[in-house]
């Protein structure tokens, strides 16, 4: 029996998408026009075939564009391997650039140590003036790690040496902290503890008004004006020693 | 009732390119209702053009006219895609096309005259041309065609590509394969177009004379120095990835306004390759003796950029579009590495929806600038057509 409405005739069934129409004549299974042996009328073969046909192509149509996103896929992931071996040998260059930086950095650290130990050195220099008389010209400022050098260095040359006098030149010193002008008296008072005598000279008006507020009692060592006089008193105080 | 002008394009991928290029006559012909009459395609040169030159006439009306040519990459509907066969199918009542080529193997102006000589009367009203400029020098074909055709004559295409190797291009004249010379399309028929080229790039060196060009294209000396030499000089740590970084560094003609350096961008020339035993650069195209040259670059942003004032450029003022054509140079692309599709989102944001397009990768663009019709390279050309005369 033939529906009142045949979807096979209704122009409104064009609207729907083959799924929708197949569903819709699965339910006609007593229709004439769907017996194998019924004759179709044209108008509905042509558009059944016309449905079909934009079927086709609309099946056409989404299979290229699976395949342009199957390609794209396939470019991405061939992107992701090339940034992936990009990735790989920068970091190598940059593992290889950190390593030949550190060892620069090492290498740098080293030569300032070394340049460092030399700077302290000159910055220290003891002159043997006389048999027996040591000059320390001092100049800049007297940092806890140039007072510990100084110290140790002119206590190991008047033990070499054998030396009676240490002259301190404080000419070239324009500044002294606290701590320094601490350091400056123990060093004077080590120097008598090995026998020999300190001598401080070339103080300039800033330094004592340094030393005098910060309460140094300076007084127990040998102070003269200038390297000239200290030099004169050691001389003369060594023309008075019997042994010379 | 009036006849309506038919416009389709589509892009077809699949790894058969027989197949492919079936389909796209397949889809044309669904798009435009019948089966096209002018079908322009661009495919990948990852394709042999046998398999596509079959497929496409296993399907197409004998009577069609065909041209087309390999490419780098294809601009189509769909956007930018490799791997594809991308089709421009036109029914256009009351006009008529002419699909014509020229072999190489001569003088490239020459060709430029044959291959106008080969088209029938009367003059025709655009010309369609896609050379192969392993093989032929553009600017003069060019020039050989403009010396028939006038200089104001419209030209517009695009030179055929490969992969970026360099080695190999083909171009389709009808059901024949050409591996050198020019194939063309002349229209005959009231044509109007909106055309605009900008390349973005800006110079990255002092501006340098070329104190000697030989043969147009070969620049021998820059500043009376080996231009070789000076080209590498000014790339300076990036010169160790010769040659194929060239392609990022093309080299444009500047000109001085009001006593500033100002790069014309019509004039840029890619440089193509190198003569070691020479020391020169081998450009893509002629430059005038004695010229300024400058040494560009481009960022992706300039890249880009250039692309959006060329298409707002040629949108100005341009309402009727029924098509628009899109040549895009090969070294963008470079530039633009796996971001290339991002210079066809700036193409969709700013074209119509609804306006067809197509185009492709190009080795060097041909289209007008101010009416004249010039050679490009590293540039971004869009011709918006209007099939019937201006309002």
């Amino acid at each position: 029996m033939r529906c009142e409405s045949c979807c096979l005739e209704d122009p409104t069934s064009d609207a729907l998408d083959l799924d929708a129409f197949c569903r819709k004549l699965s339910s006609c299974t007593e229709c004439p026009l769907l017996r194998l042996d019924a004759p179709i009328p044209a108008t509905v073969l042509i558009k059944q075939i016309e449905r079909l046909k934009e079927s086709a192509r609309h099946n056409r149509q989404q299979q290229n564009r699976i395949r342009q996103l199957e390609h794209a896929q396939r470019e991405l992931a061939l992107e992701i391997q090339r940034s992936d071996e990009r990735v790989a040998k920068l970091e190598q260059t940059q593992k290889a650039t950190a390593q030949a930086a550190d060892e620069q950095f090492q290498a740098q650290i080293a030569m300032l140590a070394r340049q460092q130990a030399a700077i302290l050195e000159l910055a220290t220099p003891i002159i043997q003036v006389w048999d027996g008389v040591l000059v320390l010209p001092l100049i800049g400022q007297l940092d806890d790690n140039r007072m510990q050098s100084l110290t140790e260095n002119l206590l190991a040359s008047l033990q070499q040496k054998q030396a009676q006098f240490a002259v301190l030149d404080l000419t070239g010193i324009s500044d002294l902290n606290e701590s320094s002008a601490r350091h400056l008296y123990r060093v004077a008072s080590a120097v008598r503890l090995l026998g020999a005598e300190a001598l401080l000279c070339g103080m300039r008006a800033q330094v004592v008004r340094i030393v005098t507020s910060l309460g140094v009692d300076l007084g127990s060592l040998s102070v003269t004006r200038t390297l000239q006089d200290a030099l004169r008193r050691c001389i003369t105080k060594t023309r008075l020693t019997p042994s010379t | 009732m009036g006849v309506r002008n038919l416009i389709a394009t589509v892009s077809i991928v699949h790894d058969d390119p027989h197949v492919a290029a079936k389909e796209a006559v397949f889809e044309l012909t669904d798009r435009l209702g019948q089966p096209p009459a002018i079908v322009v395609l661009f495919f990948s040169a990852e394709f042999p053009a046998q398999a596509i030159r079959d497929g496409l006439w296993s399907e197409l009306d004998p009577a069609t006219t065909v041209v087309g040519c390999s490419s780098s990459a294809e601009l189509g509907p769909d956007g930018a895609l490799t791997h594809s066969v991308t089709a421009l199918g036109m029914c256009l009542p009351g006009y008529r096309a002419q699909a014509l080529s020229v072999p190489g193997g001569r003088d490239s102006f020459a060709i430029g005259q044959q291959l106008v000589e080969s088209v029938q009367s009367p003059k025709p009203d655009l010309l369609l041309l896609f050379p192969d400029v392993l093989t032929v020098n553009a600017t003069r074909l060019l020039q050989g065609i403009q010396s028939r055709l006038g200089a104001k004559f419209p030209v517009l295409g695009g030179a055929a590509a490969d992969m970026g190797t360099f080695k190999q291009v083909e171009l389709l004249h009808g059901k024949e394969i050409l591996r050198s010379g020019a194939v063309a399309l002349a229209l005959f028929g009231p044509v109007t177009l909106s055309a605009a080229a900008c390349s973005g790039y800006s110079p990255v060196s002092v501006p340098l004379q070329a104190t000697r060009v030989d043969n147009g294209n070969i620049l021998i000396e820059l500043d009376g120095k080996p231009a070789l030499t000076t080209y590498l000089e000014q790339l300076g740590p990036r010169k160790s990835e010769m040659p194929g970084v060239t392609i990022e560094y093309p080299i444009g003609v500047v000109s001085r306004v009001s006593g500033k350096t100002e790069v014309q961008t019509e004039l840029v020339r890619a440089v193509f390759g190198i003569n070691e035993q020479r020391e020169a650069l081998i450009l893509g195209g002629d430059i005038p003796e004695r010229a300024e040259l400058c040494i560009l670059s481009a960022t992706r942003k300039d890249v880009l950029m250039g692309t959006h004032t060329a298409i707002q450029t040629a949108l100005t003022g341009f309402a009727n579009a029924e098509l628009a054509l899109l040549f895009n140079c090969v070294s963008r692309k470079v530039i633009l590495g796996p971001r290339y599709k991002e210079e066809y989102s700036v193409v969709d944001s700013v074209l119509p929806k609804s306006l067809p397009r197509i185009g492709f990768y190009t080795f060097g663009e041909l289209s007008p600038v101010a009416a004249i019709t010039q050679h490009h390279e590293s540039t971004f050309t869009i011709a918006l057509v209007h099939f019937g005369a201006a309002k």
